[in-house]
């Protein structure tokens, strides 16, 4: 029995299903927080794709150890906490407005 | 008992990575799939934790540091204020809404696409090893788990050996710029959200106007005209 080694493929399929799961909490979720929390897996798939990259295919550049996917993955960190504040803000002003969070009937740009 | 030691020694890796993704994609699909939203946040902290191990596989202690303080410290807890704050008097979410099965469609082509391309030889290699970890007893700084090296690789001023103490020079030389203008949309972003969360007395009155919550049949108009006329409630509240 030829029981495979951790490999790269193992965390891009990981990564790779996790992102599936975000996109379908996106387009099904109709309460806009739920929204957010869909993409915030859809962040952290794209996070753990850089990381494993990283390890895997970047590092045997002689003495330079390269990080460029951590460097990559802390700035989307970042961006991650910048996105869940002012999307937590609009949505919090959102409810003020309209006394909804739901995504469908805010429909004020709509024609 | 031998046997199954040996079995740990030789595996022990992909036991973890397999632990590992089954706790993110468990809890994932439950944060996804909860009636509730706030049992949907609270799922995205075991699905967080699971990452965080993922990063720990990757011998990355950075990443596994700011995924427990950003993710699971900062930005669910942040949600779950919001979800405290908005949805005292929403009751369950119906998860059985028409956008479910397109959603659903959607997101399997998604993840079949992706699978298919994983399979590709240039990722399953068997030749593609990262390479070997060690404990560097000498590293700079007390030793310690942190202190993971490639053995190729000789300690410096200008390569510290642990990845901590390396992602800190490379911020701060190599990568100044990025850092600098992430610091920048960090501060902008912060108060942006103060802004447009702070409460405006125009605002709060609009809330009460009829037919602006839930009136999907009367369309954008009631709607359209709450909105000026929140518009001109701010307007004199301020003049």
């Amino acid at each position: 029995m030829v029981i495979q080694q951790l490999g790269l493929h193992h965390f891009l399929a990981l990564a790779g299903v996790l992102f599936a799961v975000g996109l379908f909490g996106v387009l099904s979720r109709r309460n806009s927080i739920a929204i957010l929390l869909g993409i915030e897996l859809m962040l952290n798939a794209a996070n753990i794709n850089l990381i494993a990259f990283q390890r895997y295919l970047a590092p045997s550049a002689g003495l330079n150890l390269v990080l460029d996917g951590q460097i990559f993955a802390l700035v989307i960190i970042t961006l991650a906490a910048c996105e869940a504040a002012v999307g937590l803000a609009i949505i919090l002003n959102v409810y003020r407005v309209l006394r909804t969070t739901t995504a469908d009937e805010v429909s004020l740009l709509k024609w | 008992m031998q046997e199954l030691a040996d079995l740990i020694q030789e595996y022990g890796s992909l036991i973890a990575f397999a632990g590992f993704a089954l706790l993110t994609l468990g809890s994932a699909v439950l944060v996804v799939t909860a009636r509730r939203v706030t049992h949907a946040c609270i799922s995205l902290l075991p699905c967080f934790i699971g990452i965080a191990g993922l990063y720990a596989l990757l011998a990355s202690p950075v990443m596994l540091a700011f995924q427990l303080l950003i993710y699971a410290g900062g930005i669910m807890v942040l949600m779950l204020f919001a979800i405290f704050l908005l949805e005292r008097r929403a009751g369950p979410i119906s998860s059985a809404n028409h956008y479910v099965l397109p959603a659903g469609l959607i997101a399997g082509l998604t993840a079949i696409t992706i699978l298919g391309a994983v399979q590709s030889e240039s990722f399953t290699n068997r030749e593609l090893r990262p390479p070997p970890l060690e404990l560097a007893p000498d590293a700079d700084g007390p030793g310690g788990w942190y202190a993971y090296q490639d053995p190729q690789t000789r300690a410096s001023a200008e390569q510290p050996a642990s990845n901590v103490k390396r992602t800190g020079f490379y911020f701060l030389t190599y990568y100044l710029l990025p850092f600098e203008l992430t610091s920048l949309v960090l501060v902008v972003a912060m108060v942006g959200a103060i802004i447009i969360a702070r409460r405006e007395k125009g605002w709060v009155a609009a809330g009460r106007m009829p037919g602006t919550a839930g009136s999907q049949e009367s369309g954008a108009g009631p709607q359209a005209s709450g909105i000026a006329a929140a518009a001109e409630d701010g307007e004199e509240a301020r003049g």
